[in-house]
């Protein structure tokens, strides 16, 4: 199978020096930048380290590590919404990415203005929205709901009609952090029966999440991230199993 | 920030969406690099979003009706109850001259085309840090929603230009042939407001002070221009200094289209070269800050 993702040595560091947030602090700054040139310049932390893979076409992959370790950056980084520091990724497809609930829902909208809105924040063109807005809101089972202003919804409501456009985008790459876990039981159990059917498609599935159960049973392949360093890559059930035992050896290391 | 050899070659880019994708699988769709904001690139990919421009400003409008019960009056009102303000204490008190034009209608035009920039640099301004869960889960172009703000905003000016045409039809003026150049005045004085609150906006990110600060310098600006008095008023070498402020030349020709006034050439000429100027410097700051946008929110 051809690759649909390809990822070299990606990296991003952040610069851990504070930098200023107000005018006040930016001229304060300024005697000691001169001061500072020929000191070492500011420590980095490496919220990813020479991070590499390929995902080929039609395979889910499932990212799991402690919190920190470097997930959602990594996710953030293939959806574009931040850029690496160094190393280089290639997506042979388009991507559709849910790193939050409901980023572009507006309070005082209906449920069909907001499936128009987030649907082409998500990159869907607004036929493509159209057509398809029936579907979503049956998926999300809030028809009855559709002409009601979405600060009226529940919680569930709301997450399950951010997934159901997300899921009704029709990517080549899906890539989503932790959105799962809101829903109730038989709604996720109806999200995975959807990512099955969009996988069957042909497309791929990133997933981020610490329901290590649901990546055994739906990813094809697993990642386990620490640190920033990519320490595992395998079937889901040994890199699960790794990463357990590391969690058990920080707990023994804690104790002691 | 470390910052590793810069590619910025026109396919390390970020251009979305192609259509023939299915064709060649061997050529990346997505190529994602460190690499600086280039204005050329996040143009293109602008046009590439042109649906998600047309959705925000639906958006930002229909908000308004729903949050506002006077909706697009207040568009007029505005303007109105300020002109109203200027023509009892300059037009009827202190009795600034007004190049022959009743003052209410010298007053109102000034506060028309000044209201627009003011307020779409003002809420441009705003429009990055309003918008946080998007900038950091969502990949679009960012220069679009500065850019969505000045069409909401042109729409208000549209809206207050009414009142306007039924004011000059009220003192019985008559514009010239002119006034066929009046979009072309208003498209500078878009750009203008677009290349500002840009680079305010992406300031406005990372220092929250210039939202303070922009209010103070508003005021000051406005009074800077020839709003509620004519720029014929300055003269001398003040004149060469005051000229340099792009709005004396796009007021002043403003006025001069409408009511068939003669145009200041050469003032013309130099605002155009400093919206130029100052347009292209705001670009070039919202790019070079643009690029670690979703690290700083």
């Amino acid at each position: 199978m051809p690759a649909i993702l390809e990822v070299k040595n990606l990296s991003k560091s952040y610069s851990l020096a504070r930098s200023a947030s107000s005018l006040r602090e930016v001229f304060q700054g300024i005697p000691e930048k001169f001061s500072r040139l020929q000191r070492t310049p500011a420590e980095l932390f490496w919220a990813l380290r020479d991070i590499s893979f390929d995902i080929s076409r039609g395979e889910s992959i499932g990212f799991v590590g402690r919190n920190g370790a470097g997930k959602s950056t990594l996710l953030k980084i293939l959806s574009r919404v931040t850029q690496p520091s160094s190393g280089e990724a290639n997506i042979y497809g388009r991507t559709g990415s849910l790193l939050g609930i409901g980023a572009g829902f507006h309070p005082d909208f209906t449920g069909r203005e907001n499936i128009l809105l987030n649907g082409v924040m998500l990159g869907m063109s607004r036929r493509e929205v159209r057509r398809n807005s029936q579907k979503i809101a049956a998926f999300a089972e809030v028809e009855r709901f559709l002409d009601t202003p979405v600060k009226y919804y529940s919680s569930g409501m709301y997450v399950r009609l951010a997934f159901a456009i997300a899921a009704h985008f029709e990517p080549e790459v899906l890539l989503l952090d932790e959105v799962l876990a809101v829903g109730d039981a038989s709604f996720q159990k109806r999200c995975f029966a959807k990512l099955e059917e969009i996988r069957r498609r042909g497309s791929t599935v990133v997933l981020v999440s610490h329901d290590l159960l649901s990546i055994q049973r739906f990813c094809d392949h697993a990642i386990l991230i620490e640190g920033g360093r990519l320490l595992e890559i395998g079937k889901p059930d040994s890199v699960v199993a790794r990463y357990l035992e590391l969690i058990q050896q920080q707990g023994k290391a804690d104790d002691v | 920030m470390t910052e590793q050899p810069i590619e910025l070659t026109a396919e390390a880019s970020n251009v979305a969406v192609a259509s023939n994708h299915s064709a060649s699988d061997s050529v990346p769709l997505i190529k994602i690099r460190p690499h600086r904001t280039s204005l050329y690139l996040e143009l293109n990919e602008i046009w590439a979003y042109r649906e998600l421009l047309f959705v925000l400003v639906w958006r930002d409008m229909k908000a308004r009706y729903k949050q506002t019960a006077l909706g697009i009056g207040w568009a007029i009102l505005q303007p109105l109850s300020l002109a109203l303000v200027f023509v009892i204490f300059f037009g009827i008190v202190v009795r600034v001259p007004s190049d022959g034009v009743p003052y209410s209608l010298f007053a109102y035009s000034g506060l028309l085309a000044w209201l627009f920039f003011a307020q779409a640099v003002a809420t441009g301004c705003q429009s990055l840090s309003g918008h946080g869960p998007l900038i950091n889960q969502i990949h679009f172009p960012r220069l679009i929603l500065p850019l969505a703000n000045i069409f909401v905003r042109l729409f208000d000016f549209l809206a207050a230009a009414v009142v306007l045409a039924g004011l000059m039809v009220f003192y019985g003026i008559r514009p010239g042939w002119l006034i066929l150049l009046l979009p072309m005045l208003i498209l500078q004085l878009a750009i203008l407001a677009f290349g500002l609150s840009a680079a305010l906006a992406a300031l406005h990110m990372k220092y929250r002070d210039v939202g303070s600060l922009l209010p103070v310098v508003l005021q000051i600006w406005m009074f800077c221009s020839p709003i509620v008095y004519p720029a014929s008023l300055i003269g001398g070498r003040w004149r060469r200094i005051y000229l340099l402020n792009p709005l004396v030349g796009i007021i002043e020709s403003f006025r001069a289209l409408l009511f068939g006034l003669t145009l200041d050439v050469r003032a013309v000429q130099i605002s155009m070269l400093m919206t130029l100027v100052l347009t292209a410097a705001s670009l070039w700051i919202f790019c070079a800050l643009s690029k670690d946008m979703a690290d700083v929110y």
